[in-house]
């Protein structure tokens, strides 16, 4: 029986192609925009998460606080004080290597400026100040050399560490190790070249996190104020204990320093900052998706009340050789179905197209998969059903005697 | 078509074999409907008695109520009052998917208009009577080409049917009428659309299959076509005004 129904609807579909078409075309442009969306929301939180996380789940980030409570940029899934002023001291970070369950805690200063090589120069994305502590803690790993020692932090010519974006913007193939790059008229040994961290490309740009230079203390050392930091990042032995941690450095540093001065981070803080932004593209993209698929669902329910009022003398005459009013009703769901199916494959096939299109052209990287495309197909169904049912009982409840009297076919 | 005209034609379709008879009984039934706020009266208690394999003509002025009666009859319509009977089953109470259930088993359809679906092929409309029966394609494919040709019609199987002449498309529709070897034919005005040849070949199908044993009841306007029939009710103002043959 159920392929006798497959090809009754399969007949009135075939039987009024441009309705057909309309109607597909309609339902197909919903599930396309939905599917869409949903696959580049979900490639901008996957990017999202893998930059954040690049600075590790088991690291609290200690912060001056900015003048004026600006967020900074996210430098190597750092995300910066910004503007800030760098008020954080060694004493600071005495204190927070003084907590049990601190295994290392490293200090960072963001600078800036050029570096050259000879007549070669690049404007590093990540130029800092730190201690030796740094690769342990961020878990650099080398591709040449070594991280400077903690000996080496008081040479009187600084040793530094470049990432390998600056690598090949100074010296191409050339190897760096032992030879000097000057910064701000001073010059620095290269002792090592750190391994990628989470690039995207080996080409110099602004988002190039291994265009990096890390040096020593000494780099920033002044004769007022000693060394002064803007971030100091500390490694927890075990995760489990990270909130109880952050809870009590900001104890121990608010004890001789003002709460307003410093902000004390972990990753899962810095997860929820963009998971909110996140929760606010998927709210939008959920009711973009609504709106969009209810249009798409009127669209079909149009189309299918104007196919029962073509087709009523149809009605009456399978109701005179013995139909149901249930096997009508099931008829015309069928052929409603079959139309909203056909406008979800158009529609997911459009979304992957244009999922591949915008992977080549664009920074963003949408994701599509398998649950993607059963679910614009399962709301293609849904979308069938909920739109098919109205026009489907005005089919089924047609009186049989009526619905031979009228002149429509 | 000469195929068709003989009585003696003894084929599977043609010759029905029934093991309860379809017998149908109208008790003062009448029909009423509102139009405009004023109540019309198309059936005022009739009384009709039809037994198993009678042919019986229905005749009257346009708006005599044979139609109504007809409806009825093949329960595309209920009565405001009275009772009908199908054999010993009363009809009235009957829920509407019951009423398709009996529709199915029990009635084949014939239409001035034919009826035919001009989106469906002549096969396709004649497979629509069995699509709601427990046959597969296959079968009732074969059964339909079957009667095709036994109706001269091989030939229009793919056929839409406003390729067909009136009397190739009655018979088209005689054809969806009897692929499910009903009990019961009700035919309204089959002959009206028809030139006479025609028309006379359709009514002497009908004679054949009462003689087999189907039950007829026909409504036509037409004397000539009614004398095929064993008995013709008259009616008039929608009541039985006269009975004309064997009054069984």
């Amino acid at each position: 029986m159920f392929k006798k129904y497959i090809h009754a609807a399969w007949l009135g579909v075939k039987s009024a192609r441009l309705r057909t078409v309309i109607a597909v075309l309609g339902i197909s442009m919903g599930i396309f925009l939905v599917i869409s969306l949903l696959a580049v929301g979900r490639g901008v939180d996957t990017q999202i998460k893998e930059q954040v996380a690049t600075i590790g789940s088991d690291v609290i980030s200690i912060s001056s606080t900015s003048s004026d409570q600006d967020q900074g940029p996210n430098i190597g899934g750092v995300i910066t004080s910004g503007i800030s002023v760098p008020t954080l001291t060694s004493d600071d970070l005495s204190t927070i290597s003084r907590e049990p369950s601190v295994s290392a805690a490293t200090p960072l200063r963001y600078l800036g400026g050029d570096v050259n090589f000879g007549n070669r120069k690049t404007t590093p994305t990540f130029l800092a100040s730190t201690d030796y502590k740094y690769p342990f803690v961020r878990d650099i790993k080398m591709l040449q050399g070594r991280f400077f020692t903690k000996k080496e932090q008081s040479d009187t010519t600084p040793k530094v560490v470049i990432g390998t974006a600056t690598k090949v913007a100074l010296f191409g193939e050339e190897d760096p190790l032992g030879k000097s790059i000057s910064y701000n008229g001073r010059d620095l040994v290269v002792v090592g070249v750190a391994d990628k961290i989470g690039s995207t490309s080996d080409e110099i740009g602004a988002n190039n996190l291994d265009n990096s230079v890390y040096g020593p203390p000494s780099l920033v050392e002044n004769a007022d104020q000693g060394v002064v930091y803007s971030m100091i990042l500390a490694k927890i032995a075990s995760v489990s204990s990270i909130s109880t941690t952050k809870q009590s450095i900001e104890t121990n540093l608010a004890k001789y320093r003002s709460p307003a001065s410093f902000n004390v981070r972990t990753e899962a803080d810095r997860i929820n900052t963009s998971q909110t932004i996140l929760d606010m593209i998927s709210a939008f993209i959920a009711i973009i998706a609504v709106i969009s698929l209810f249009i798409s669902g009127v669209g079909i329910m149009n189309v299918m009340v104007v196919a029962v009022t073509d087709r009523t003398r149809e009605i009456g005459v399978r109701k005179t050789v013995g139909a149901t009013s249930r096997n009508i009703f099931v008829q015309f769901l069928i052929e409603t179905l079959m139309l909203t199916l056909m406008g979800g494959l158009l529609g997911v096939g459009l979304a992957v197209t244009a999922v591949f299109v915008i992977q080549k052209i664009s920074p963003v990287t949408p994701e599509i998969s398998g649950d993607l495309v059963g679910l614009g197909l399962g709301l293609s169904v849904v979308v069938g059903l909920i739109f098919g049912v109205g026009p489907a009982l005005g089919a089924a409840n047609k009186e049989p005697i009526e619905a031979l009297q009228t002149d429509r076919s | 078509m000469g195929e068709l005209n003989s009585t003696n034609q003894t084929t599977s379709v043609l010759s029905p074999v029934f093991s309860q008879p379809g017998a149908l009984r109208l008790e003062l039934v009448s029909r009423s409907f509102t139009v405009s706020d004023n109540l019309v009266e198309a059936l005022k208690g009739v009384n009709l008695s039809i037994s198993s394999g009678e042919f019986v003509a229905i005749m009257g002025y346009s708006g005599s109520g044979k139609s109504t009666t007809l409806n009825i009859l093949g329960l595309l319509d209920r009565p405001t009052a009275g009772a009908y009977f199908i054999g010993d089953i009363l009809t009235n109470d009957l829920s509407q998917s019951e009423r398709a259930r009996l529709r199915k088993d029990k009635f084949g359809f014939i239409f001035q208009n034919f009826n035919l679906l001009d989106r469906y092929t002549v096969l396709q409309n004649i497979e629509l009577a069995m699509v709601y029966q427990r046959v597969s394609g296959a079968a009732s494919r074969r059964l339909a080409l079957d009667l095709l040709s036994q109706l001269g019609l091989s030939g229009k199987a793919n056929a839409r049917p406003h390729q067909l002449s009136g009397g190739q498309a009655q018979r088209v529709a005689i054809a969806r009428a009897l692929i499910n070897n009903p009990p019961i034919i009700l035919a309204d005005e089959p002959t009206g659309n028809l030139d006479e040849t025609a028309a006379h070949e359709v009514v002497g199908l009908l004679k054949t299959l009462s003689a087999r044993g189907t039950t007829v009841v026909m409504v036509t306007h037409s004397p000539e076509i009614a004398q095929y029939a064993s008995r013709t009710v008259f009616m008039k103002s929608g009541s039985v005004v006269g009975i004309k043959g064997s009054d069984v």
